[in-house]
């Protein structure tokens, strides 16, 4: 009688979600497929049909091979410079220390900036005439370190890595805080009393315990490292010479500049297709069995 | 376990409904807020602007739609940021059937610069532009729209004798220079290339960076070989090879053109740190005196106008002849221009405001306010661009071409091939023999 009744309910449940999913998201989803398949140009009403040769181009195409390249650095780099970052920074100010809530206000403060005015806060920064970076290095006598920090291929990649970290850790901070907060008072002070340092309380207890958190923050962060356009758009758009080119600034050329969405829509949909592999891999690649606590 | 149960059929067709029409109503409010912000008045014209709110240009549009707005009672404006960042918005409103009824741009030279034209997305300003200007215009009793343009205008506005576009103002590249900087270093505007090198050697002895250009867009650093090339070989060949139609290092002048510009890399006479600063940033550094010369585009004053320091002196000179040079009356340029969405609400009244924005008076104050050069007859522009005007009137001050080659309305692979090479060249990674290989290379690959 129950599962008749709930059956019944299922349908009219579900119908208002599945219809919001299915024009907001299925749709869109089909017809950027479809679109990736055509020349459209997006002026022109007709969508010529070419079939898989936008995926050919893109195979041919040794910027988009870049595009791919520097995207997995972005993607690397910002990893290992985020996540152990945040981690410190959220087991630190966890820590009953004087000032800590005003040091974690201070981290987080970045983020209620919008992202292009971070990026352009940076941009002025990494300025080689009047910048604040080459500016202090000119004060402490480092004049010969000083360097068009966004126009050189060797120092943009990391420029933009370390600026989209300082505008982000705050929030990766708040999520493994609030990991860190579930992890039993007692378990640490139980280690404590064992004379167990911070670093070895934090390696054989904190971190094992946080582990399901830290996988999961893991594939958002590829996630949204595989999408990531403003800042580089807003810093370097993607120079100097391709040397920051990721997935959303080749899409953003391809569609808004060169007016071609065909190809832009077949870049769409190979970015779809590596964003799900690679959560697919990580997911399963992190995965282990889960400490219950 | 607690069990779920309606008390009756009534309450359970009472949930199944709401179920469904709360959604619904949602999805429908939804779809009505929407719309809501797409219909407009029937008698609003939307006018887009290539600057942002605060901008000087944008000030001036906002100026001139108080006075159409004053002059047509009856009749509300509107103006919209689509320059730059905001070009995808109303690109997407193109798209969505909702245009602004006045746009800038979508409408230049090349198949693709063409194609709203051919697919009928602009209003055809043809019958517009052979009707006679109202005398109030200023420009006579008898003259046409299209008579009252300057006639180096009309091969950017027309497409197959049809007007598709009307200017807003002319776009020239030149030299700009802080005169106080010369004066000090008692230096003269020079006129030839050795004159040039003399200026930045002086410039540079004296501390100060000869030039500042932006290395963040490929742009700027073409317009260089773009002039030197210009002046040595004349336009016809670039063109050509630009097209495909023969092969760039086989033009003689090329070689010696790319090694003028290997000696201004090399010898250290832009701005340091070029390489990662933005084109506002370099034209910044210009009025901040960081640099003595820029080579921009006459939009230059108008777009820093807030910038500027009080006193600033700014001179200007064409880009230096060579000895013998085909090309040495050159002036690279364009001309902006507006245009009229044929899906627009009121295209007809977008149509009237490009027609009063003519007005002399109207060219008068926006050419005085921005230092622009106007499209239009019997508007002079500031003594320092009197010889680029002369040449747009037909007279002796030398050839009105198509900036960067046109190359911005060539394919990706082809624009690539010409461009990067010589931003490569900039920034040290290739020497001008390299270079003209591998745009030669580049352009035959993408015929």
């Amino acid at each position: 009688m129950l599962n008749r009744q709930k059956r019944k309910l299922l349908l009219p449940f579900l119908a208002p979600a599945l219809l919001l999913y299915c024009v907001f998201f299925l749709y869109p989803a089909a017809r950027t497929f479809h679109v990736a398949l055509t020349s459209w140009n997006g002026i022109t009403p007709d969508l010529p049909f070419v079939g898989l040769d936008n995926f050919r181009e893109l195979a041919d195409d040794p910027i988009f091979r870049g595009t791919i390249r520097n995207t997995a650095v972005f993607t690397i780099l910002g990893a290992i410079v985020l996540f152990p970052l945040a981690l410190f920074l959220a087991f630190a100010t966890s820590e009953k220390v004087f000032g800590a809530r005003t040091f974690r206000f201070i981290v987080l403060a970045p983020v209620a900036l919008s992202v292009a005015t971070a990026a352009l806060l940076w941009k002025f920064a990494l300025n080689p005439n009047f910048g604040l970076v080459n500016g202090l290095l000119g004060a402490v006598d480092l004049e010969e370190w000083s360097r068009p920090w966004l126009g050189m291929e060797s120092t943009a990649m990391i420029a933009v890595v370390l600026a989209t970290i300082w505008h982000g850790v705050g929030i990766w901070m708040i999520f493994f805080a609030a990991a860190i907060s579930r992890v039993p008072q007692e378990l640490k002070e139980a280690a404590r009393i064992d004379g167990a340092s911070s670093w070895r309380i934090f390696c054989h207890i904190v971190f094992p315990l946080i582990w399901d958190v830290t996988r999961i923050l893991i594939v958002l962060w590829i996630i949204g490292a595989l999408q990531a356009f403003a800042f580089i758009f807003a810093m370097t758009g993607g120079g100097p010479f391709n040397a920051t080119n990721v997935f959303g600034t080749y899409l953003y050329d391809a569609a808004f500049v060169e007016s071609r969405f065909g190809y832009a829509a077949a870049v769409a949909v190979v970015m779809f297709g590596l964003i799900l592999c690679f959560t697919a891999i990580v997911t399963r690649l992190t995965r282990r069995a889960t400490v219950q606590y | 376990m607690s069990r779920f149960r309606f008390r009756s059929a009534a309450s359970h067709r009472w949930w199944l409904r709401w179920t469904v029409l709360l959604p619904v109503a949602l999805l429908v409010l939804a779809a009505a807020v929407t719309a809501g912000a797409a219909v407009r008045e029937a008698n609003t014209v939307e006018v887009v602007t290539f600057y942002p709110e605060g901008a000087p240009d944008y000030n001036n549009l906002v100026a001139i739609n108080r006075s159409f707005e004053a002059t047509h009672p009856g009749i509300k404006t509107k103006t919209t940021f689509g320059g730059g960042q905001g070009a995808p918005n109303i690109l997407a409103r193109w798209r969505a059937g909702n245009p602004p009824e006045v746009n800038v741009g979508f409408f230049g030279r090349g198949p693709e610069a063409e194609a709203y034209a051919t697919s009928g997305q602009l209003v055809d300003l043809t019958s517009a532009m052979n009707r006679v200007l109202p005398k109030a215009h200023g420009y006579g009793s008898k003259v046409k729209w299209k008579d009252a343009m300057l006639p180096a205008v009309k091969p950017f506005v027309t497409l197959k004798n049809k007007y598709y576009a009307v200017p807003s103002e002319i776009t020239a590249i030149t030299f700009f220079y802080n005169r106080a900087i010369f004066k000090r270093a008692g230096l003269a505007a020079p006129q030839t290339w050795e004159q040039f090198l003399a200026v930045c050697k002086k410039l540079k002895a004296g501390g100060v960076a000869p030039l500042t250009v932006t290395g963040t867009f490929n742009g700027y650093m073409q317009l260089y070989f773009d002039y030197l090339l210009a002046r040595r070989v004349g336009t016809a060949p670039v063109l050509d090879a630009i097209a495909g139609k023969r092969t760039f290092a086989s033009i003689k002048g090329v070689a010696a053109a790319a090694a003028n510009l290997q000696t201004l890399v090399k010898k250290g006479y832009f701005l340091r740190g070029f390489q990662a600063t933005d084109f506002t940033a370099a034209q910044l550094n210009f009025f901040q005196g960081k640099a003595a010369m820029i080579l921009m585009g006459t939009w230059l004053e108008g777009e820093m106008k807030d910038s500027i320091p009080p006193g600033f002196e700014l001179g200007t000179f064409p880009f230096p002849g060579v000895p013998g040079g085909k090309g040495n009356g050159v002036v690279f340029g364009a001309v902006n221009a507006r245009t009229v969405a044929a899906k627009s609400d009121n295209p007809q009244l977008g149509v009237e405001w490009l027609r009063y924005s003519a007005r002399q008076d109207i060219q008068r104050a926006r050419i005085k306010y921005l230092q622009y050069i106007s499209p239009y007859k019997g508007v002079k522009t500031d003594p320092k661009y009197a010889l680029l005007q002369k040449s747009f009137e037909g007279g002796s001050g030398g050839a009105f071409e198509t900036s960067y080659f046109g190359v911005f309305s060539q394919p990706k692979g082809r624009r690539d091939a010409y461009q990067v090479p010589i931003a490569e060249l900039f920034f040290g990674k290739l020497n001008a023999t390299q270079m003209v290989r591998k745009i030669s290379l580049g352009l035959t690959a993408n015929r």
